[in-house]
């Protein structure tokens, strides 16, 4: 098989995998404070942060990356905010590169993660949060030793879908990424439509699909583990 | 004995706490709203690039959208969509609400590992999906067209609705089933008069976010379209690669004022806070 002996299909598959991986990162580490406001929030509150959740799923990824493009691009609201401050002269190039693909798929795969978060926390007995402060427990330390491990279910749900969603987004790494930055589903893409070589996609294809489960079930094993040790 | 240092600690410590959460939440809120407000304002510019904040504001790239003679394909592009979305939801709702009942009332392996691989298209790569169908249609013998299209989407919907129905089927208390069919009512009446209404919401929630699913899907699209069935995506990929048209900012506007819409027929209909139990 060529994708054995190619070098540059191993490099692209452990890229798309580690950009699934940042994808998570990120999105959790913006989801979980949202999460936590609207638990903590009034009725108005938890209304509006509904809606703005809520939102970019009815709204597709077609038109979110396409806004992006227009956020990120020469003549931007960031370029044209940064020349107008004077800490630039001329427009950076905010497209086609790594970071700005990953804060658009966490942008637009945030909506999934918080829900899945909430399902999991509303369940929480708030009585458990109130015990953990009245025992002296400081907020940090219930953030990380109640809070966290309890969301865990909702956590590992949520985390497949989002990885699974960011390696697959052909759309946004095709135009946010774009250039230089080639990710599998591009990378097969063109074997099939551009140089017609549908075995050898069809191969990526297979190495894509495997990699993807394998990645997913080895973090199930892990969140498994780790939730072994919350006792309910 | 009570810690004196503490609590001067721990105050200083929720001060931090609360201030940094709620930094990274606002950054959160600002991230998610920032395409929306972007995409609205950029679609009334009155000037020929995409320009943000626009020059002045004007109708008139939604008139040029709505003007046949320079904007057909969209509006063909748009249509497929549509027809697509509307064709591969209502196949799908029907395939996935009896494989929902099936799986419901079955306990054994089968059931289990068909209710996994339903929802494996989920976390599957929808573009090696989308090669894998491509290849399988040509085997056959088939060019592209709509139906085959149709055919690729269903696999998109139909785990949505498997998985919204399964959780509406699995409030039905199987006691009504059974005084249904004490009273002498046939199966399918049961169904039509138990069963179905007790579901409905949950297919009606599947079809819904399945339809969005199939109308922004890329990757399945991408193999099975061609010049003729183009669909709407695509469309707009074509217009953002070539000229950055500003056409596509209008029809990125009205998806959203769409979305708008439904959010707010949704939250009447439903209450959005009120699911979220």
């Amino acid at each position: 098989m060529r994708f054995a002996s190619d070098g540059f299909g191993w490099k692209i598959t452990a890229y798309t995998i580690l950009l699934g991986v940042k994808t998570v990162i990120v999105t959790s580490f913006l989801s979980y404070p949202v999460a936590l406001l609207y638990l903590g929030g009034g009725r108005l509150l938890r209304r509006f942060l509904l809606a703005v959740i809520i939102l970019p799923l009815l709204i597709g990824t077609v038109v979110q990356t396409f806004a992006w493009v227009v956020i990120l691009g020469d003549q931007g609201p960031i370029n044209n905010l940064a020349s107008w401050l004077g800490l630039i002269s001329s427009p950076i190039r905010l497209l086609n590169n790594e970071a700005s693909l990953v804060v658009q798929l966490a942008q637009s795969e945030m909506a999934i993660m918080v829900l899945a978060l909430l399902t999991v926390l509303l369940r929480v007995d708030p009585f458990l949060l109130e015990a953990s402060t009245s025992l002296g427990a400081g907020p940090w330390r219930t953030l990380f030793r109640i809070i966290m491990p309890l969301s865990m279910p909702g956590f590992a749900a949520g985390a497949i879908i989002v990885f699974a969603g960011a390696v697959s987004a052909y759309f946004s790494q095709a135009i946010i990424g774009g250039g230089r930055l080639v990710y599998l589903p591009q990378y097969m893409n063109n074997q099939v439509s551009v140089l017609f070589n549908w075995p050898f996609g069809a191969a990526l294809a297979v190495v894509f699909t495997l990699a993807v489960l394998a990645t997913i079930t080895m973090f199930a094993l892990v969140t498994r583990r780790s939730a072994a040790y919350v006792h309910d | 004995m009570t810690d004196l240092v503490a609590v001067p600690r721990l105050q200083r410590e929720g001060l931090t706490y609360r201030i940094l959460l709620r930094a990274i939440a606002g950054f959160a809120i600002l991230l998610l709203l920032a395409p929306i407000v972007v995409v609205l304002l950029v679609s009334l510019t009155s000037g020929l690039a995409l320009k943000f904040p626009p020059p002045g504001f004007s109708l008139r790239w939604y008139a040029a959208l709505f003007d046949s003679a320079q904007s057909r394909p969209i509006q063909r592009a748009a249509l497929h969509s549509f027809e697509i979305a509307v064709s591969a939801t209502v196949v799908a709702a029907v395939l996935g609400t009896m494989a929902a009942l099936a799986i419901g009332r079955s306990r054994s392996a089968w059931a289990r590992a068909l209710d996994i691989l339903f929802v494996m298209p989920l976390v599957v790569p929808s573009l090696a999906y989308g090669l894998a169908a491509l290849m399988y249609f040509t085997l056959l013998g088939f060019g592209g067209s709509l139906p085959l299209i149709v055919i690729g989407h269903v696999i998109i919907v139909v785990p949505f609705i498997i998985r919204t129905t399964s959780a509406g089927l699995s409030q039905l208390d199987a006691n009504l089933l059974d005084s249904s069919a004490s009273l002498g009512a046939g199966a399918f009446f049961t169904f039509r008069r138990v069963t179905l209404p007790i579901i409905a919401p949950g297919i009606a929630a599947g079809a819904f976010i399945g339809f969005m699913a199939s109308f922004d899907n890329v990757p399945v699209s991408l193999f099975l379209s061609d010049a003729r069935t183009e669909v709407l995506p695509m469309r707009m990929w074509g217009m953002l690669q070539t000229n950055l048209d500003v056409r596509t900012a209008a029809v990125s506007g009205l998806i959203t004022i769409t979305a708008l819409t439904l959010l707010m027929v949704m939250d009447r209909l439903f209450g959005l806070d009120r699911q979220l139990r």
